[in-house]
């Protein structure tokens, strides 16, 4: 059986990765593609650590099922609102986004 | 010993096909590199014995979420970024950001791991996780449902073209 810590520092790792890629992208279809990332890294963190408990995984698997339903409600929300976003202003880039900005 | 090979090789994957998405220039496949990690995201679900999950995050999000988020890429045409042209004090503040976060995550997670109890117990089937959320995570279940409704109604409501 694979050590729980190698999965553990994968999930770590490909959750930095999706981070940095979502603070230096400059595209909000990019940027939700990094949010899926680091979804799929948490989740499996989730279940290499539950895989380590006597029931044998299962609380793992049964959060690790909510997270994929979360992500799947985001990414379908997320998406429709870079639409609209599109629609109003022609440009789905995170730089034109700062009405909140001052 | 195999599980150990294969662990090694789908991670090379799925670092080599994040990185891969987050430097290509080109959005479509930009998309194919993130299709194929959560692709490889699924063999290590299924290393660790939860195939429900795997088979959940094929259709899931190989699946429908790759095809949705290729249909806005083309709907939207974005403009392909340039690396160059990118804020170089922006990235390496992000940059920093990542460091400062990796430092106690990675040493949390360790330590963490050294807490856990070792894994020697059968592997929860399909049957079993079906029971656990029919039953104790009954009310959790429903209010998903109830969540994706709304993703799905909110979705279209927004996506819809004025009148």
């Amino acid at each position: 059986m694979v050590p729980p810590l190698y999965f553990i520092i994968l999930g770590a790792v490909v959750f930095l990765i999706a981070m940095l890629g979502f603070l230096t992208r400059r595209s909000l279809i990019q940027a939700l593609m990094c949010l899926e990332l680091m979804t799929a890294a948490v989740a499996l963190t989730f279940l290499a650590i539950g895989r380590t408990m006597p029931d044998g995984g299962l609380q793992g698997m049964a959060i690790a099922t909510f997270i994929i339903v979360i992500g799947a409600a985001e990414v379908g929300m997320g998406l429709a609102i870079v639409m609209l976003y599109f629609r109003r202003h022609g440009d789905a880039s995170t730089d034109d986004i700062d009405l909140l900005g001052g | 010993m195999t599980g150990t090979v294969l662990f090694f090789m789908i991670s090379g994957v799925i670092v080599a096909s994040a990185v891969a998405m987050l430097v290509s220039r080109d959005f479509v496949r930009s998309v194919l590199f993130l299709l194929l990690a959560l692709c490889s995201f699924a063999g290590l679900y299924a290393l660790l014995d939860a195939t429900f999950l795997a088979l959940l995050q094929v259709f899931l999000y190989a699946g429908a979420v790759t095809v949705v988020l290729v249909f806005v890429v083309m709907l939207t045409r974005p403009q392909i970024a340039d690396f160059s042209a990118l804020l170089q004090k922006q990235t390496a503040y992000a940059a920093l950001a990542v460091a400062a976060i990796s430092l106690p995550l990675v040493d949390s997670l360790v330590r963490l791991v050294a807490t856990l109890p070792g894994g020697g117990a059968p592997a929860a089937t399909t049957q079993d996780l079906a029971r656990t959320l029919m039953g104790e995570y009954a009310i959790p279940f429903e209010l998903a449902s109830v969540v994706l409704l709304a993703a799905l109604v909110g979705a279209i409501y927004l996506a819809k073209e004025a009148e």
